[in-house]
C-alpha cells in the first residue's frame, strides 16, 4: 500500500522522507508508554486544562487532583524555604497533583467527545507506513493491522522517542533527558507537610527533583535531569529513601516504592522543527519539556493546543505549505498562557548549575521573607510568570544581596543581611 | 465587403505600408523577426498568466467510508488529546487520534 506513495510534501521535508530507516540507538518505548513526568502540574497546565471542556472542573469535583497550598524550596546546601504561596498568590494555586493515568484518561474522553474526533485505541501505528503522497496531498497512516487512514494534515505527538518522527527523519537525535519517579507511601512521625517542594539536590544538578503530595495523601518524587548521565537513577533513588528533607515530609516509618525512569526531550532537542508542511509536531516528540524543571505536562498541553489550532486556522485558509504551517504554529503558541521560553529556561540551568549558591540565596530570601518571596520565586520556576522576571530589580536584585551578604558573613563569621 | 476605416486610421495604415515599402529587403527581415518574437514574449505572457493556478485543498476531505480524515493524530496523550480537542473545536470537520493503548492505559508509576 505503501509502495506507490513517494516523495515528500516539501523541499524541507523531502531528505527526511527520503530515508526511512528507524535510528537503531534510539530506545524502542515499551507498550504501554511510559511517562517521563510526574504527577505535579503548573499552574499553567491547570490554565490549559480549564480550557478544555471543564476537565480542569471534573477532576476536582471527582477529587482526582490536588491543590497545592503549600510549598516548599529546598537549596543545594539543604536550607529550606516553606510557605502557603496560594493564598500569597491570591487564591491561585502555583501547582497541583492528579494521576497521570487519570489525567491522560480524563483528557482522552473530553476530546474523543468532541463532534468530528474519532478515537481509534489499539491502533499502534507501524513507522515504515506512514508516508505522504503529493499526488492526492494526504498522508497514510498505516497501523500493524487493520485498515490505514489517510489525512490532509499529520499532528505526531507519540512521545519522546517517537519511532513516527524517528522513520521519518523529523527526530534527529535520541533523547538526551532522563526522568525518574519514585511512588513514597508517607508514615510515622513528619516535621514538614508542604504539598509540593521544589528540590535542588547538590549531586542533582543542573536538574531538579520534586516532591508531592497525592490527591490519596501518598507521595510522588520525581527526578529531572537534563542530560543522562550515568547513574542518575542510583542518585535519585537514594535521595529517595535518605534526603533530609525528603524523609522530615515523608516520615520516620515511610516506604519507598520501586523507581521507573524513562528518557526525555527537553527544549527542544534534537528536533529541527515542530512545524512543517502538512506536518506538526507536539508534546515530548516536539522536545516539548521544560529544560530547567523538566514540567512536561503544561508544555505539553501548550504544544498540543498549539498545533490544535495551527490546524484549524491551515484548514480554514487552505494553505498548507510549510510557511503557512510556521506562521499558524507560532501565533497559536505565543497565545498559551505561558509561552515556551525554553531559551531563557535553558540558561536559567546552566546558571543555577554553575551558580548552586544563587539558590541558597533564594532558599535564605524566602526563607527571612516569608510566603509573598516564595510565592514569586514559585511563580517564576512553575509559572506563570515568565523566566525572566528573575532580572527583574524586585526578584533578583534581593537574591544577589542576599548571596553576596552570605559570601561576606562565610568570610567574617559574622550574618550579613545586605537587603535589610 | 469590410466597413471602412476611419479616416485618421486609414491614414495611419496607409503611412505604415509607404515605409515598409520604403525599406531595404534586409530590413524588412529584421523588423519581422522582432515583431515576431514580440508578438511571441506577449502570446507567453498570456498564457503564464491564464495557467491555472493550484488552488487551495477542499476544506474536508472527508469520506464515508470512515478512513480519511482531516487530520490524523498519532499519540493520545495530554498533547495528542488536547491538539486533536483544539483542532476540532477550532473548526475541523474530522479528526483522527490514533493510540496504541487502550484507555484508562495503566501509566508507570502513575
Amino acid at each position: 500500500m505503501g509502495d506507490g506513495l513517494q516523495a515528500a510534501p516539501t523541499a524541507d521535508a523531502a531528505p527526511s522522507l527520503a530515508r526511512p530507516r528507524p535510528n537503531p540507538n534510539l530506545p524502542r518505548a515499551p507498550s504501554p508508554r511510559d511517562k517521563p513526568c510526574g504527577d505535579a502540574v503548573t499552574a499553567p497546565a491547570l490554565a490549559l486544562l480549564a480550557e478544555m471542556d471543564g476537565v480542569l472542573a471534573s477532576l476536582k469535583c471527582s477529587g482526582d487532583l490536588r491543590e497545592a497550598d503549600t510549598l516548599a524550596l529546598v537549596s543545594p546546601r539543604g536550607a529550606s524555604a516553606l510557605g502557603a504561596t496560594r493564598a500569597a498568590l491570591g487564591g491561585a494555586p502555583a501547582a497541583a497533583t492528579v494521576k497521570r493515568a487519570v489525567l491522560d484518561a480524563r483528557l482522552v474522553r473530553a476530546a474523543a467527545a468532541v463532534p468530528g474526533v474519532c478515537l481509534k485505541e489499539g491502533f499502534e501505528v507501524d513507522p515504515a507506513r506512514a508516508a505522504f503522497d503529493p499526488a492526492t496531498a494526504l498522508w497514510t497512516v498505516a497501523g500493524r493491522k487493520g485498515a490505514p487512514v489517510r489525512a490532509r494534515l499529520l499532528i505526531l505527538a507519540d512521545g519522546a522517542t517517537s519511532r513516527v518522527g524517528v522513520a521519518l527523519g523529523l527526530v534527529s537525535a535520541p533523547p538526551a533527558a532522563a526522568a525518574a519517579r519514585t511512588s513514597i507511601s508517607p508514615g510515622g512521625a513528619r516535621a514538614a507537610d508542604p504539598d509540593a517542594s521544589l528540590i535542588f539536590r547538590r549531586d542533582g544538578l543542573p536538574g531538579v527533583s520534586c516532591l508531592a503530595r497525592l490527591p490519596d495523601g501518598g507521595l510522588t518524587f520525581s527526578s529531572f535531569a537534563p542530560a543522562d548521565g550515568p547513574g542518575f537513577k542510583g542518585r535519585h533513588e537514594g535521595a529517595a529513601r535518605s534526603d533530609p528533607f525528603v524523609a522530615a515530609v515523608a516520615g520516620s516509618k515511610a516506604k519507598v516504592g520501586g523507581t521507573t525512569v524513562a528518557p526525555t526531550r527537553a527544549g527542544g532537542q534534537g528536533v529541527a522543527r515542530a512545524a512543517s508542511a502538512h506536518l506538526l509536531l507536539a508534546g515530548d516528540a516536539a522536545g516539548a519539556a521544560d529544560p530547567w524543571t523538566g514540567a512536561g505536562v503544561a508544555a505539553a498541553l501548550a504544544s498540543g493546543r498549539a498545533a490544535g489550532r495551527a490546524a484549524a486556522a491551515m484548514f480554514e485558509g487552505g494553505d498548507y505549505s510549510r510557511r503557512a504551517a510556521r506562521r499558524a504554529h507560532a501565533r497559536a503558541l505565543a497565545s498559551a498562557p505561558r509561552p515556551h521560553g525554553f531559551r531563557c529556561a535553558r540558561f536559567v540551568a546552566r546558571l543555577t548549575a554553575a551558580c548552586p549558591w544563587l539558590i541558597d540565596a533564594a532558599a535564605a530570601h524566602a526563607a527571612a521573607r516569608g510566603d509573598a518571596a516564595l510565592a514569586r520565586l514559585a511563580s517564576v520556576a512553575a509559572g506563570p510568570a515568565p523566566r525572566c522576571r528573575l532580572a527583574r530589580p524586585d526578584v533578583g536584585l534581593p537574591i544577589l544581596l542576599r548571596a553576596v551578604g552570605e559570601g561576606v558573613g562565610r568570610v567574617t563569621g559574622r550574618t550579613v543581611d545586605l537587603y535589610g | 465587403m469590410p466597413p471602412p476605416l476611419p479616416p485618421r486610421l486609414a491614414a495611419l495604415a496607409a503611412d505604415a505600408s509607404a515605409r515598409w515599402d520604403a525599406l531595404a529587403p534586409d530590413d524588412r527581415a529584421a523588423a519581422g523577426a522582432a515583431a515576431a518574437v514580440a508578438a511571441a514574449g506577449i502570446a507567453a505572457a498570456l498564457a503564464i498568466a491564464a495557467r491555472p493556478r493550484p488552488g487551495p485543498h477542499p476544506p474536508s476531505s472527508l469520506t464515508v467510508d470512515g478512513s480519511t480524515f482531516d487530520v490524523v493524530v498519532v499519540g493520545a496523550g495530554p498533547a495528542g488529546a488536547a491538539a486533536a480537542w483544539h483542532a476540532a473545536r477550532g473548526g475541523v470537520r474530522s479528526v483522527a487520534l490514533l493510540d496504541r493503548c487502550k484507555f484508562p492505559r495503566s501509566v508507570a508509576g502513575g
